[in-house]
């Protein structure tokens, strides 16, 4: 399979806990008697259980945040609950155990695939662990919320799923000593007006019933404090539920007016880039019912939330490039604030089985 | 024999100076060879060197034949890290290093006007004080001379740079401000890191970061009063580590630059308070860091004022004295004011007949050579002048 091979580290060397994960990952998966393979770039590790009979294939996907992406050595935590990443991983585990169980029984096959998300190999709809997704007819992933109560679940798949553009802003302007204002064109100053102006996006462009989210992550301007700047570069990303009149089109003519048109009021030029993330939705419908049945049946009518909370995780997205799919949220959320999430674990873990198992033996379309 | 007379037989060892200096150029801190040289050339005068321990440059002592007060006359003997074009026989040699700032001149302009004074010291009704100062291109290492007690005892200082934009043969030694301060800015913008997707749970440094700059224009624009010139720059604003985490922290690095003491003093306490509300709506909280750089330059001392206006009438003439604009450009010449009364003005080395005309820092700045004689001329006249002038006034 292009992209994996048998052996970890053979391209490059991970740190020490990412390497001392995966090689967890690898064990606790071929102690349940499922062949394992790494991904060659380290973007995850995946393992495979093909039934007796032939089938489709199903992929599970669940995220392992190395350590190092969350926040433990110092970095920032792109997350709100580090376990929660973990918490994926043991639902698929337990997954994987039930299903490797039913071998014999199973018409098809299901590739389970621990993606080690924030790392930069897998940041991109290229990487290994997106390959084995490739040819599967459906990909499914689960993630932990709090902001849903520990009952209840939502699903979304292909075109309902919040759509995620990262972007890259780049103002250019014209350099100056600093003792020499009025000889420059001040990419900081302009770089600041088009920031806050990009505030009023959110507040004034979107529908205020639709969420709608829009974050500058890192800006950087400048070598000497003396010089003034002729370039700011600005990366982030935007995530919200597309609809009819409101597409990945519509959000980036208004990021482009509003940073454009700030910039050329202060003297400044910006530039704005889309990387816009393009799921696969043909076929996505079916995926969506498939998991809304499985909740059904597992939790009760109730639990299905509507409720979409706002994709935490770009890193899916990539998989959807390559399979029609759906996501699910599972909440983790008690009356009185935190409570044990084994609860939510197992509805994760009863999930993604019944899930495949539904998926599987759906019949033909 | 007049200085102006005798510089102009100088004319040919001062521009050899020059030449040498120019085409050995050191960095700041590094003058090591110059500063050898210069010692070389004071002992072949019967002047004994004077170093300050552990830094590069040197003082040397003119007494005179007359007991009086200690005047101090200086030159800054630095180069700048900039390429010289390979055009000139006296083009520098090492190459990504170039006096591109005149340091070469001021040095050899006084090495000639050391020849002078040393040999008529027996008029001198004082003591001449040769200060060639390492390190100008930092901006504040004159500091390191104060601290070792270079300027102990002496009652004047007099400096003066070859300038591009003024012509040979013309001289600026005006009143008041000259040339701006320059103090460097930095502001830490401290928020909360939280998923891009889930503003509510962080506080964003980058909108903070950007509401602090933009509130930071008012302080020219709202605060400061429109007469006091005043130039804050954000030059640097670095933060945030990932484009779907909401940045934790955003540096804002800068200069403020005024003539303005007063002002000067008052702006690290309103830049901070101005951060501090800025960021606070955003929920952030700022940290200010201020280092002070060199002090405005100012001309505010009759005598030593009189006494440089009056050197440049006798060596350049009645019409030499011309008007010249304020600079914001800083200069640490500036420290030694603050400690003692200074002087300090521009001597005109531009000639566009000659194609001299590049500016200071840039890779073609060069200056007319024939400016060098009527300086050391101008340094050795100031130094007679004003020793005289003080033994008059005590009399």
């Amino acid at each position: 399979m292009a992209g994996l091979n048998n052996t970890p580290n053979t391209v490059s060397r991970p740190s020490e806990k990412l390497g001392k994960l995966m090689a967890d990952t690898v064990l606790r998966l071929e102690k349940m008697g499922i062949g394992v393979e790494t991904a060659s770039d380290l973007s995850g590790v995946s393992g495979t259980v093909s039934g007796a009979k032939p089938g489709k294939t199903v992929v599970l996907c669940a995220d392992i945040y190395p350590p190092l992406a969350c926040g433990e050595e110092g970095g920032a935590c792109p997350c709100d609950n580090p376990s929660g990443h973990l918490g994926s991983a043991e639902m698929l585990f337990e997954a994987a155990r039930a299903i490797a169980d039913l071998k014999e029984s199973l018409a098809g096959e299901v590739r389970f695939l621990f993606r080690f998300a924030g790392t930069s190999p897998a940041e991109s709809s290229d990487c290994g662990a997106c390959k084995i997704v490739e040819g599967a007819d459906v990909v499914f992933g689960i993630g932990l919320t709090d902001d849903l109560p520990v009952s209840e679940v939502s699903v979304a798949s292909g075109s309902q799923l919040a759509t995620c553009t990262d972007f890259e802003i780049v103002v250019d302007g014209r350099a100056a000593h600093c003792s020499a204002p009025h000889l420059s064109l001040d990419v900081i100053t302009a770089a600041s007006s088009v920031i806050l102006n990009l505030q009023t996006f959110a507040s004034r462009n979107n529908d205020p019933l639709d969420p709608f989210v829009f974050t500058i992550g890192t800006v950087r301007s400048g070598t000497q404090y003396n010089i003034i700047s002729d370039k700011t570069t600005m990366t982030g990303t935007m995530r919200f539920t597309p609809s009819a009149e409101k597409d990945a089109d519509w959000a980036e003519e208004n990021v482009r007016r509003i940073a454009e048109k700030s910039a050329e009021a202060l003297g400044c030029k910006a530039t704005v880039t889309f990387d816009r993330a393009l799921p696969i939705t043909d076929g996505s419908e079916k995926a969506g019912e498939t998991a809304e049945a499985a909740v059904f049946d597992l939790f009760g009518e109730r639990a299905l939330s509507e409720v979409q909370p706002l994709m935490a995780s770009r890193d899916f997205y990539f998989l959807l490039e390559k399979a029609p799919g759906a996501y699910a949220f599972v909440g983790t959320a008690f009356e009185d604030g935190a409570g044990p999430d084994a609860d939510a674990r197992a509805n994760g873990a009863e999930l993604y089985t019944r899930f495949a198992l539904d998926f599987l033996s759906g019949g033909d379309e | 024999m007049e200085f102006k007379d005798r510089a102009l037989e100088l004319s040919e060892y001062i521009i050899e100076q020059r030449r040498h200096l120019h085409a050995n150029p050191e960095l700041s801190e590094k003058e090591f060879k110059t500063t050898e040289h210069i010692a070389k050339e004071l002992e072949s005068m019967g002047i004994e060197p004077i170093y300050w321990d552990g830094i590069t440059g040197l003082t040397a002592e003119i007494e005179g034949g007359m007991p009086g007060p200690v005047i101090m006359l200086r030159a800054d003997i630095d180069a700048l890290p900039i390429n010289e074009p390979q055009n000139k026989p006296y083009s520098s040699k090492n190459p990504g290093v170039m006096h591109a700032c005149g340091h070469d001149a001021h040095t050899a302009m006084l090495l000639g006007a050391a020849k002078m004074l040393n040999e008529r010291k027996n008029e001198l009704k004082g003591t001449v004080r040769l200060l060639f100062q390492m390190g100008e291109e930092t901006g504040v290492l004159s500091g390191e001379y104060i601290v070792r007690g270079a300027l102990k005892g002496a009652a004047g200082i007099f400096g003066m740079h070859v300038w591009p934009t003024l012509d040979a043969g013309k001289a600026n030694f005006d009143y008041g401000e000259r040339m701006a301060s320059n103090d460097r800015f930095t502001i830490k913008v401290k928020g909360r890191a939280a998923h891009a997707t889930t503003p509510q749970k962080g506080n964003d440094a980058v909108v903070a970061a950007a509401a602090v700059v933009t509130a930071l224009q008012t302080i020219v624009a709202r605060i400061n009063d429109p007469l006091n010139t005043l130039v804050v720059s954000a030059c640097m604003m670095n933060g945030g580590d990932r484009r779907d985490v909401i940045a934790d922290s955003v540096e804002i690095v800068g200069s403020y630059r005024t003539f303005n003491r007063e002002l000067r003093s008052e702006l690290p306490k309103m830049m901070r308070e101005i951060a501090t509300q800025a960021a606070s709506v955003y929920g952030c909280e700022v940290e200010c860091k201020h280092e002070l750089l060199p002090s405005p330059v100012i001309n505010e001392h009759e005598d030593l004022v009189e006494a440089s206006r009056g050197a440049v009438e006798k060596v350049l003439g009645p019409d030499a004295l011309v008007p010249m604009k304020r600079l914001m450009g800083s200069e640490d010449f500036s420290l030694f004011m603050d400690e003692i009364p200074g002087v300090y003005g521009f001597l005109g080395s531009r000639n566009a007949e000659k194609g001299i005309v590049g500016t200071n820092h840039h890779p073609e700045f060069d200056i007319d050579e024939e400016v060098l004689h009527s300086g050391a001329a101008i340094y050795a006249q100031f130094a007679m002048d004003w020793l005289e002038n003080k033994s008059k006034e005590n009399g």
